[in-house]
This record gives C-alpha cells, structure tokens and sequence, in this order.
C-alpha cells in the first residue's frame, strides 16, 4: 500500500461501502408492528420531463375513476396512460392558469378546480367557469373547494359560496351574515351534515346547513405566537387549511397543528410535539390519520405516533418515526420528496401523492398489513 | 219613406235589368274575357318541315315560317301567332292563362308578345331595341327575356335579362360581359339562365347555368362548369327536383343531347335525363309529374326513370320543337328586394379570399393572397378600381360601382396575381353581397365565424366606371 | 242675439277646451319628467306606465287546448302506441291495427315524454310544468307512482341494465339529468346537462346514455356558440363525456344505432356571426345530424340539400336493424330517410378536412338521403314498432299520428287524436310560427330561432342597416304581448309590422307572408305567456329573492342615500310587464351602435333568456352589473355588495 492514491482509494471505498452497509441496515429496520400508520418506501418524483407546466404544483386530486389531476402555477394537468401530463390553460376555458384547489363531485364524477381567478368544473371534457362577475362566487380568488351533497362550496378571499347544483342558486357566507370574523377563507370542507369553513384569522367556523346555525371555533388564548394552554381549541385563529373525515377535524396553520374530535382539541407543535414544522400549508385524513404537508416535508399521524418525510440539506430523504413512549427512529431513504415546501396532499390506503413546490411525489407505501388490520381494528370503515 | 219608395222601385224596375246585367258579366267573365281551355292542352312551337337551314340565333331556331299554335284536348288546333313572320320559345303564366312567346313581325326584330288563346292575333309586350326573346313568367304580370335578342344584329353588347311588367319598362337585372341567356324562373322565384363562364379567355365558349333573384341580386353559379359538352341550352324545371337542359359540343349540332341536373346537388349530378335520348329539341314539365319533350320532330311525355313514352301529338306537316302544358302551376317565391333605390354602389364581403376548392392544400397555401385588386368595366380592358388588404383571416369588404361588371384578382405578397376573376359579377344597388371564398367550393355554406372585415366601414372603391345602366 | 250667443258660447268652450288640453299636456309632461327622472321623454301616452293589467293580456286568458301529441312510446308487442297529449293533459292508448284511440288517461301537469318498460307494463311519462315523472300501468292505464325529478321533464329513456331498470329524464327547464331507477321510482343523480336538454336515449349495450341539450350556450361575445351532447352512465348518473356540437343548435332529438354504437343527434347549424347578406346556401342556418361514433369522434352532415331545405329537425329514431334513421323536420312537414351504411362508408373514405367542414357542404346529403316522406303539419316525434315495420309520426299541429310502412316509405293510415283547430286564429298561427314555407326556399321557420317562442340565446347580424354592425340579441316572443314597440330600436310599432314587409326583406328574403296568415301569427305570438309564468307564478319567494325584490324597488341605496327616480330600476322597468315601453340609455352603446338608446325589454322570463343587452354581450344576469355597467347608469347599483347583487339576480330569476 505505498501508493497513497491506491490508497485513498480503497479508502473512499470502505466508507461508501460501510455507508451503504449501514444505510440498507437501517432501511431493513422494520418498524413495530404496532404502528397503525401507512409507511412510504420510496417516492416517485415527477416534473417538466413528464409534462408538468410550472414547477409549483399546488394541488393533486385523484379521481374515483383513477385519474390524477394537478393543479400548477400554469396549468391544470391530467396524468394520460403514456406518463405524461396533458395541460388545460386559459385557452382551454379554464378561468385561470394558477390551480389552487381540487375536488371530485363524487355523485357525478365532475371535477372542480379552484384557481385564482374563479371556479371551474371539469365534466367529460369541458371546462365551465365560474367567476365574481358572471356568477354569484363571492370572490375569484378561490383557495378551497369541496362538495357536499347538492352543494359546491368555495373558500374564497371575499367569504364562502355554496352554489346549489339543483338550483343554480349562490349563497354567500361572511362576516356580514355568518359568525366569522373576517371573510377571507382558505378551506372549506363537508362533514356529513355541516360545513367547516376555515377562515384565515378567524379560526373555524362550523355550520348546520340545516338549521342555518353557525358555531365559531377560535383559538382560546387568542395569542398570535404561542398555544399558550395546549389542547385547548384551535391551535390557532390563522387556518391555513382544514379537512374532516370520519368524524375528525384536522386544522392546519402557520403556527402549528390541530385536531377536533367533536368534544375534545389537541394540538401540536414544533419543538414541543414530533410535528417537523409549524408552517403548515395542508391537511388530507385517510381514515382516522391524517396527512400533513409543511415547509419541511410531509407527515402523516393518527394523533398518537406520527412518521415524518423530511427533505435532509442535501436533497436525500429522511424519515423520523415517533411512537408515543418509544425513542425516535431516524433513517434516510434512498429517495425522498421532490421539495420539502408540501402544497397539496391526495392519499388513499395504497398511496400518497405529493404537490411541492418543485414539482409531484408520489409516496409508494411498504406492505404493512399489520397497519391495515390495525386501521380497520380502529373502526375505519 | 223615400229609401223606402226607391228600394221597391229598384226591386220592382230594376230587377231584370239587373239580373240581365249579371248574366251578361258572368257570361262575360266565363265565356267572352277568357276562353275556356281546357286544362291539359299543349302550346307547340312548329317550324315547316321545308324550312331553309341557316341564319343564326333565333331566325336558326325558328326559321320563317315558324309558329305558335295551341292544341286542344280534342286535337285541334289554332295559331296564336298569328300575322308574324316566326314565332317560338312559348311559356305559360303560373295560373295557366297567358301565353306569351318570341315572334318576329315584317321588320325583323324579335320581341314578345302575348297570345289570344281564342286565336285572335298577338299582343305586343316588349318594343325594346335590339328585340327581347326567351320569355318566361314570374308571376301573372311579369315576364323576363333576354335582349337583345341573339343572332339579328352586329352584336356589339350582350344580351342581358330584362324583367318586365306586362305594360311597363323593362328593367334590366344582369349587367355581366358574357350573355345572359334563355332565361327561366324556378319554383322558389329564382331566374335560372345560361351564361358563358368567365374566369378567363378559355372559358368564353364554356356555358353553364347561373341563378339571380328576381331583381338581379344574387348572382350565383347554379350548374354545369366543364362537366360536359360546353353549349347548353334551355334549361327546365321538370319536377321531381330535376333540372333538364340541351348541350352540345358545337353550337351548330345537329342533335343536343338532352340532360338533367338534381338541384341536390346539381354540381355533381350531370346526367343523360334518359338513355339515349338524342334528338330532342324540348322538355318541359308536363302534367301529374310527367315530362313533355319535342324529339325528333313530334309531342312525347313519359315519366321520369321510364322507358315507355306516349306520343302527344304529331302533325306529319310540321317539326313540333316546343311543347308547354296550358296547366296551372305553384306560383314562384316571391322576392322582396334589399336594394337601395338611388344608391350607386354596392358592398362585396368575401370572407375568406383564400378559400379555394382547390383539392391541393399545399399549392393552396402556397398561394395566400394578400391583397384583392378590384376590377370593372370589360373584361379585355378593365380598370383597376383599387386594392385592398386581406384580414389576417383572408376576409375584405369593398363598397363598388353598381351595376358594373366587376372582377378580383388575388394577389401574393410579392404582387404576383395568383387567382383572377375578370369582370364579371355585379352588385345592385345598396346590394350587400357576401361570397365565402375565392373560386371556392360550389354550394358551400360559411363557417360561423366573425370576419373581421366587418370590423370596419368596406373601403370605398368608386373609380370612374360608368355603370352599364348609366350607359 | 241667439247665434252671437252660440257663438260665444262655442268660442268659450273651444278656448277652454285648448286651455285645459294645453294644461293637460303641461301637467303630464312635468308628470312624466317627476316621475321619470327624464327630461327627453316629453308627453308620453298615459298607458306606458298605467293601466297595465296582466289579467287584460293575450296570454293570460284559457286558450283552447288540442290533443297534440309530443312524446310516443310503441309496445312490445307491436299492437299499442301510447301517445302523451301535453295540452291536454293526458296520456292515450291507440290501437295500431284500427288506428284508433283505445284509453285515455288524465295526467295533470302536461304529460310530454313516454317510455315504455321492456315487457310493456310500465309507461313513464314525463310531466313538463308539474316537475315529475309519473309510471303508469300500461294494461290497465292508471298512475302507479311519481316523483319529483328537475324542473321542465321532458325527453325519457328506459334500459333494462344489469343493474336494474334505468330511466334518464331531460329537464329543460332546470337544465340538469334525472337518472332514476325504476321500480320503484327513485333518483339516482341529477347531473347538469347543456342549456335546455331535451331528448334520451340509453345504449343498453354500451352502458351509456345521451341527452342533448337544444340550445347552444352563450359564451364570450362574437364566439360560436355550441349546444350539448351529454354522454353518461346509466347506472350511476356520472359524466362520460360532454360532447359539444359547434355552431349548433335546436339539437332536440337523440337516438342509438344498435350494433355501430353510434349516436344521432339532429341540429340546426347556426352561422349567426356571418353577416346576413342572404340566406340562400344556408347562410342563415342549415339542417344537419350530428354522428357520434363509439371512439367519441364527433361528424356533423348536413340533411339539407343545395336548393332544398328541411327546416327544424326535431326527432330521430333508428330502425332495430341499424339499417336507416328516421328524422322528422317539423318546419318542413317532411321525414327524412337516413341510409346509415351509405353513411358510414361516406364516413369511412372522408377524410379529416372532409368531416369537418361535411355541415357546410350542401351537395352532401344525397349520399346518404334516400327518401323524404311527406307528413301533416309539423312532425315532432317519431317512433318505430318493434321490428322496425312500422314508422308512427307525431304531426303536431294536426293533431293526429301518420303511420307509415316503413320499407316502402308508403302511408298506412293516421290515428286521429282530435280536432286540429282550423277555426282557431291562435292554432292556425302557430302552424304560421312553425312553418318554413314562407322563407326562401324554405329553410327555416319562426322557430327555428323562437324555439316554443322563446330565444335561442344567439345574436345575429342582420344587414338592414349595412355591413359591419354589432350583433342583435335574439329576444323572446314569449310574454310579448302589451310590450310594444318591437326591435331594440323599437322601430317597429307592433308585432305586424316587425313580422310582415321588414321581416320578410331583412330574413325571410320572399314575399311577406300574406295577411290573413300574419294576422294569425299576431295572434298566436300575443297569446304566449312568458318563460315559467306558471311555474314562478305559483311559487313564493325564497327569502333571498324577497331581499331582491327590495332592492329592486328600493328608491335608497343601503347607506340611504336617495336614489335618482330615472335609475331605480322599477322606473323602466316597471310592472306589471317591468317595462315601460320606452326607450332609455343605459351606456350600453357599442362602437357600431348608431344610438345608444334602447328598447327597455320586458323582464318576464328574465331568467332564461340569456344572453343580455341589445347585442347579447352579458352571458348572465351579473354580467349586467359587474362588467357591462357604466357609471351606474343601468340602475345604481355600485353601491350593492356581492350579496345583495345575488339576492337581485335571485329576484329577477323568478319574473
């Protein structure tokens, strides 16, 4: 071994070697079986060479009939069966080019795309809008969307819309006529029999559609930068986004997160909780768990343990296994998010699908079926 | 009392005188103004088997010696035409009841004049220079002809159609350089008649068929543009949405074939309108859907498809060439004129300049026009009225003289022209006419779209052409 | 003494005559002025604004009723056609073999549209004001059960699916599809369809319904508008495919050809943004049938010839073999006969560029047509006997249903359903209204553009006035009655004007139509309630739509401020026709325009009539007030938040 190139080079070698060795020892680490969360092996990254428009995807939806759409700074995008994404502009009668905001009409099939210029459906092909001035939207700029029954409303920078599908008819809910505190909402989402409408720097408001009843759900300390008494109600009043199944409300803001039973509030933060950041943008359940998409990636809780998808400096991915009780399990993956700046979330019990702000992840999961019997011991249906 | 008193009186005197007066006017109405003829009967056109061949235009077609006679449903016969030196092109009113034909008296000169079916001699119609021939009815009380009557005089203009109401001036409806001939009004009110095509110096001898509306707006290729033999005459409505015409490859044939057209689609139908049916001078729509046609010298009708036909009539003295049914038919369309009266141009909105029905798209494209020069006045030495620039779209709109032979010629970038129209096509007065492409499809509707040459006012191209009716 | 006296006397009354005359124009002159706002107006005739009654109107008296037939439906076995009468309210069982009416059954709420179960023993029928569907036991006709389905029902579809019997309903009024399950009735979706749908069909084989829409929808100004082709699932409601027939319009039929798994779809194309210089080569408009092939390739061909037109195709139905279509022209009184294989091998060599501009290529149809039956007047609704035998035609307006031997083409009989109304100047003008004779060479009719009298959502450029004007919004002849004068210009005093000489010369472009048949016209035209009149009528307000109805009388603005008399918007708008028959300005003028004053349009059936302004620039009612509002000059509304423009759109909708 006289010749220090040769043996800086074996040298190197052992490293990457014991580097490998340890990384695939740590990666065929199986978690628990007691973690009754969905874990993502590797990520599928997808961007301009498959056709996406614009870097910044902000929304991913996929359809009861399996069709992907993403809605991007430049376009709405469908997934084709060769690959790649076929794009509707402007041109195409799509009210605006930046897509914010993505749901399925799921009694007709119909998609509905809210944009920055106004609501659109996408049915078997065409692209009707819906803007402030054709129509009763109460705002163009539309950052949630949802359906509930014969109900399509819109979380809009100027209230919330319902438009009545029946009827044709809008109806606007704001601070002049609904217990909000300001009009400007970022999501909207149906729950069975109400709405949850949530309102940026008025918390939550919940309402009975029914009895026209509505009920304010604001943070009880009122303190813009700190959840002063844990627990105790929204986490905060900035409501970046919420979302509802099962009978659980998720709340994300841009200082931590929240989750609502119908009785009882938890809350999470960074620092304090194994949530990864503070800043959170988005919120998709599955079940009873719950996606969440931050700056610093995305993870996915049922309210006890929660794993986390984070994008280490330099681009590789990490994920962080906190069990409630256990020490944190941290280990990289081969692949990992194509951003950690989570914009949207679609997730099902096979897969997740990821909007960044540079471009589409799709999460393949680990076959866990312990995790599925789990989920479905917990009473989902 | 004194109502009273009159009215006994003029019911008690008055009676009979009145009563008689009544039988006097019905008998009048049915027996003295009209003659009874009966429904069916043929109005024939004969020429003596002895006739002298030569002469051009009419004197060819109705020699000395020829004319009009009306046949009765019991065979016999009278001569309307009485006291002229020829006599023929008969035509029926829609209501059956007047007849009205080209004769020519002692001087010469064609006009058209009426006939009295009771066999007293013609009435004059027409007294218009140059002699009018061809008629055929509009309606009751107008007629259209063509004048001036072909092959008389040193033909220094063309013949153009001329409506007339019986008693009135004559107006003139077409104003092309190439004659408007042998004209006839079909069923929707439209005046079908034979011209020459004029897209340029090959096309003089090459006739087809072209429509206008009954006040000479309109003009617009019907049929026939070098699918056959290039001489066509008298072209029918026979029923069963079938038009029947003559051609020939020369205009001296002895036989013209006989042909028919389905207004469907008459562009692509040009057929025989029977096997082998040569010989044949006239068709006409005859009764109950039957065709009535003059060949070789007698009266036949069959139905059209059928093999079987029924001689008419024969008089082994004459050659019966023309044969109209004295039957009531549907009144044509009537029309009533967009034009302006006292304007003197007209707007010509094409909408796509370089819509061709060229086949090879390429070549089509090869040649995208940029502008429209816009011509008038005769077609070997017309005048350019001005250009103008095509839209991104290919549309233009120009404001021209009305009433003046107008023609185009597409011109490239680089100025080359690369399609010509020569003069022409004209516009009525205050006419908005609109065609969808330059030597475009035939039959072709638009494409719904705005051309943005309505965008703006049509640019107005007066020049200093002397209208044909200013002349 | 006596004669100086009447002399006096006459002077004294003649001056104060002219005293009081001359007061009475000042005072209704400065009337007009306080109460208008207006200072151009001068002396109006008092009825403008007064002694409006809508009970005093055409519309509103009971007009005779005829046993019309709309909707067929044939049983299994050949031997019955049940046949809806919508005017009368009553659905009616023919024997075929006699050709005579068997049964009838009342069903209120004007019975349009019939299907039939597949073993014959359910009748559906669609009931066009009350909103439902009613199944009815076919042996022994009696109403079973019903259900609410959208507003205006009137083309039905049945298949027995997989998964059950499935009907589709069009609603035309509520624009939407009514998919229901069928024993027992129940609604499975109501998904939203084009403007106005208005026939079903249901390809049992391939698991798909269509439903076209017969209006085309209004889009940006000067773009081609298009109607709707909607392909669903059967069984579940959801949209497959949203097919749009460009430039087409009064696409009121749809039928499946068994075995090529096409779709027919008859249509009018519409060349409304080409100025109208003529109309010969259909430059108006022209008939066409859309064919949808099974890969979703969409190919319009025209049914019209070069010289020939078949105005307002409005049915088709296609024989069990696949072999022909069958479409009926209600303007034209003809069936035309579809050779659908000589279609597909037309279809088979066309090239792209030859498909797409088919439509416009008038010597086309002679490649597939091979008949044209004659009919009674304005065949609506066709059906077939199971075998394909037999063609039955509903003839509308002569009450009465053509049966045809449909190898042959030849006429077998007519069951006669009723009086067809000869002496009747309202039904003898609506065979006027619907009629293409009188339009050169007969391409079109009144309602051609005036569907069921009401608009076809187009605007059209008519070239009286010269080339290179704006559009004209095509308004609605429903409710026309006591608006006049007509035009958006109102330069036409009444409707016999505006539909005699200056119509025929500007559109119909032949003789204007003869007096007595224009009077009738008249007469039908004014006896035409406005669009819902019964359905808004008999419904209340919502409390949005009553928070509407304030603003629209509202003389303050909401921070009470006075609004100005001349812009409230019930000044000209005023009821009880919310019109007061004048002209205004509202800065609606377009850079054509030679005026900027308008017709102030009547507000019956608002609703659904749009588009809106003279040249039909605003696609909805907001539109009117977001975009095309000028400094308040259209009614102050620059002072309402987005609630309250919707609570007064709300309103408007239930005129």
């Amino acid at each position: 071994m006289k010749n220090p190139a040769l043996r800086s080079a074996l040298r190197r070698g052992l490293i990457i070697f014991g580097a490998a060795a340890v990384a695939l020892a740590v990666s065929a680490a199986e978690p628990s079986g007691d973690l009754a969360l969905p874990l993502i092996e590797r990520f599928e990254n997808y961007g301009p060479e498959q056709g996406i428009p614009a870097h910044k995807v902000h929304a991913v939806y996929k359809t009861t009939s399996g069709k992907l759409w993403i809605g991007t700074w430049d376009g709405l995008c469908v997934l084709e069966e060769n690959g790649r994404f076929k794009r509707y502009g402007p041109e195409d009668g799509l009210s605006h080019k930046l897509v914010l905001s993505l749901v399925e009409d799921p009694a007709t099939g119909e998609l509905w795309a809210g944009t920055m210029r106004g609501l659109n459906k996408i049915s078997g092909g065409k692209i009707t809008k819906y803007t402030q001035t054709d129509s009763g939207l109460p705002n163009n700029v539309v950052y949630g969307v949802d359906v509930l029954g014969d109900q399509v409303w819109a979380a809009t920078a100027a209230g919330t819309g319902a438009l009545n599908l029946k009827t044709g008819e809008w109806k606007i809910y704001d601070h002049n006529n609904a217990a909000m505190h300001e009009p400007w909402c970022y999501a909207v989402k149906g729950a069975k029999d109400r709405v949850f409408i949530g309102v940026w720097g008025g918390g939550i408001v919940e309402h009975d559609p029914a009895k026209g009843t509505f009920k304010e759900h604001r943070d009880p300390d009122r303190d813009f930068h700190y959840d002063l008494v844990p627990n105790d109600g929204p986490i905060n009043d900035i409501t970046s986004w919420l979302t509802w199944n099962d009978g659980i409300l998720w709340q994300t803001t841009y200082f931590g997160f929240s989750r609502y039973d119908g009785k009882y509030w938890k809350t999470w933060v960074e620092g304090k909780t194994p949530l990864p950041s503070n800043f959170i943008s988005v919120a998709w359940p599955v079940d009873r768990y719950c996606w969440v998409g931050s700056d610093r990636g995305a993870s996915v809780t049922d309210g006890e343990d929660w794993v986390n998808y984070l994008v280490g400096e330099k681009g590789e991915g990490i994920v962080e296994i906190h069990r409630k009780g256990a020490p944190v399990e941290k280990r990289t993956m081969s692949t990992a998010l194509a951003n950690c700046f989570v914009l949207g979330i679609w997730a099902d019990r096979n897969e997740a699908w990821f909007a960044t702000s540079k471009g589409l992840s799709r999460g393949i999961f680990k076959t866990q079926p312990e995790a599925k019997k789990l989920a479905e011991a917990k009473g989902t249906p | 009392m004194i109502a009273r008193h009159q009215q006994e009186r003029g019911l008690g005197g008055g009676f009979p005188i009145l009563a008689i007066v009544l039988v006097l006017i019905a008998t009048g109405f049915f027996f003295g103004c009209k003659p009874v003829i009966p429904e069916g009967s043929l109005v024939l056109t004969q020429v003596p088997k002895s006739a002298p061949e030569g002469g051009a235009g009419l004197d060819r077609l109705y020699p000395t010696g020829s004319r009009v006679i009306l046949v009765l449903d019991n065979g016999k016969t009278r001569v309307l035409s009485k006291g002229l030196a020829a006599a023929g092109a008969p035509a029926i009113s829609p209501n059956g009841a007047r007849v009205f034909f080209s004769g020519r008296d002692g001087s010469g000169e064609w006009q058209i004049y009426e006939a009295d079916l009771a066999g007293r001699a013609p009435r004059l119609v027409t007294a218009i220079k140059g002699g009018a021939a061809n008629p055929a009815t509009i309606d009751e009380n107008k007629i259209v002809f063509s004048s001036p009557a072909p092959g008389r005089s040193e033909r220094s203009e063309p013949s153009a159609i001329y409506l007339q109401q019986v008693g009135a001036s004559p107006q003139r409806l077409t104003f092309g350089n190439s004659s408007a001939l042998e004209p006839t009004v079909l069923g929707d009110g439209r005046i079908l008649f034979v011209s020459a095509w004029a897209r340029s110096a090959q096309d003089d001898c090459q006739f087809g068929l072209f429509t206008i509306n009954s006040d000479g707006t309109e003009l617009t290729p019907f049929a026939l543009d070098g699918d056959g033999p290039r001489f066509v005459r008298k072209p029918r409505e026979i029923g069963f949405g079938r038009i029947a015409f003559h051609s020939a490859y020369s205009e001296d044939a002895r036989a013209w074939r006989t042909e028919q057209i389905h207004v469907a689609r008459p562009f692509k139908s040009r057929a025989p309108l029977q096997p082998n049916m040569e010989g044949c001078d006239s068709v006409e729509a005859g009764q109950r859907g039957a065709v009535l046609a003059c060949c070789e010298g007698r009266v036949v009708e069959f139905q059209p498809g059928s093999f079987e036909v029924r001689e008419r009539f024969d008089d082994p003295d004459w050659r019966e060439i023309e044969a109209v049914a004295l039957v009531p038919r549907a009144m044509p369309m009537g029309h009533l004129s967009t034009m302006v009266s006292g304007k003197k141009t007209g707007t010509i909105l094409c909408l796509d300049a370089n819509l061709t029905k060229s086949t090879n798209k390429a070549l089509s494209t090869k040649l995208k026009a940029e502008k429209v020069r816009i011509l008038a006045g005769s077609r070997e030495e017309p005048r350019r009225l001005g250009e103008v620039n095509l839209h991104p779209d290919g549309s233009f709109m120009a404001e021209v003289p009305a009433d003046t032979p107008i023609g185009f010629e597409a011109v490239d970038a680089e100025g080359r022209v690369v399609r010509r129209l020569a003069p022409s096509i004209w516009v009525r007065p205050g006419e908005n006419r609109a065609c969808v492409g330059c030597h475009e499809p035939y039959n072709r509707s638009p494409r719904n779209a705005r051309p943005m040459a309505v965008t703006k006012p049509a640019k107005r191209l007066e020049g200093t052409v002397e209208s044909i009716a200013q002349k | 003494m006596k004669s100086r006296a009447f002399i006096v006397a006459s002077l004294v009354v003649l001056l104060g005559g002219c005293g009081l005359f001359l007061a009475g124009r000042i005072w209704g002159a400065s009337h007009v002025r306080r109460w208008s706002g207006r200072t151009d107006l001068g002396f109006v005739n008092c009825n403008h604004c007064h002694w409006q009654s809508i009970e005093k109107l055409p519309w509103a008296a009971e007009r005779r009723r005829y046993a019309s037939p709309s909707g067929m439906a044939v049983s299994p076995d050949g031997k019955s056609i049940y046949v809806a009468l919508d005017e009368m309210d009553e659905v009616v069982e023919a024997d075929v073999a006699t050709q005579s009416v068997k049964r009838r059954l009342k069903i209120e709420g004007a019975p349009f549209g019939v299907a039939i179960d597949a073993a014959g023993d359910r009748l559906y029928v669609t009931c066009r004001e009350s909103d439902m569907v009613m199944a009815v036991d076919a042996r022994e006709m009696r109403a079973l059960e019903r259900i609410a389905v959208g507003a205006g029902p009137v083309g039905i579809a049945y298949a027995s699916t997989q998964a059950g019997e499935r009907l589709v309903v069009a609603n035309s009024v509520s624009d939407n599809i009514s998919v229901l399950g069928a024993k027992p009735l129940r609604e499975i979706a109501r998904p939203k369809a084009g403007r106005e749908p208005y026939a079903a069909a249901i390809d049992p084989a391939g698991g798909r319904a269509f439903v076209s829409s017969r209006l085309a929808v209004p889009e940006t100004y000067l773009s081609v508008a298009n109607s709707e082709l909607t392909v669903l699932d059967p069984l579940s409601g959801r949209i497959l495919a949203r097919d749009l027939l460009a430039s087409a319009h009064l696409s009121e039929g749809v039928a499946v050809a068994p075995a090529r798994g096409w779709s027919l779809t008859p249509l009018i194309k519409v060349r409304n943004l080409v100025p109208i210089t003529q109309v010969a080569n259909g430059w108006v408009m022209s008939s066409g049938l859309a064919v949808r092939e099974e890969n979703g390739r969409l190919t319009q061909v025209p049914l019209d010839e070069s010289h020939g037109y078949f105005a307002d195709p409005s049915a088709v139905v296609i024989d069990p073999s696949g072999a022909r279509a069958y479409i009926a022209s209600g303007g034209s009184d003809v069936v035309t006969v579809v050779d659908l294989a000589r279609l597909e091998g037309w279809l088979g060599k066309a090239c792209d560029q030859s498909r797409a501009e088919a439509i416009d290529d008038l010597s086309l149809a002679a490649e597939f047509v091979v008949a044209r039956i004659p009919t009674a007047r304005n065949p609506r609704q066709l059906a077939l006997s199971p075998c394909g035998q037999k063609l039955f035609v509903a003839e509308r307006l002569a009450s009465s249903v053509l049966v045809v031997e449909a190898q042959s083409f030849k006429p077998l009989g007519r069951i006669v359903l009723g009086p067809d109304g000869k002496d009747d100047p309202i039904r003898r003008g609506e065979k006027v209204f619907t009629s293409a004779k009188y339009t050169f060479q007969r391409q079109f009719s009144c309602r051609s553009c005036h569907p069921d009298g009401h608009v076809d959502g187009l605007s059209y450029d008519f070239d009286g006035d010269g080339l290179g004007d704006n559009l004209l919004d095509n308004r609605s002849l429903q409710g026309v009655a006591g608006t006049e004068p007509m035009k958006w210009v109102g330069k036409n005093p009444n409707l016999e004007i505006q539909c005699g000489p200056r119509f025929a010369r500007v559109l119909m472009r032949t003789d204007p139509i003869p007096a007595a048949e224009l009077s009738d016209l008249t007469t039908f035209l004014k006896s035409q309630p406005p669009a819902n009149w019964k359905r808004n009528r008999n419904t209340p307000l919502t409390p949005a739509q009553e928070r509407g109805r304030k603003i629209f009388f509202a003389t303050k603005t909401s921070q009470g401020h006075a609004i100005p008399r001349a812009r409230q918007c019930h000044t000209c708008h005023r009821p009880p026709l919310f019109t007061n028959r004048l002209l205004s300005s509202v800065g609606t003028k377009g850079p054509h325009d030679e005026t900027d004053m308008f017709d102030t349009p009547h507000l019956l059936g608002i609703g659904l009539s749009a588009p809106y302004l003279h040249d039909g620039r605003a696609k909805t009612l907001e539109e009117l007030w977001t975009i095309y509002q000028t400094n308040d000059l259209h009614g102050v509304t620059s002072y309402m938040n987005k609630h309250q423009l919707n609570d007064l759109v709300e309103y408007l909708k239930t005129l």
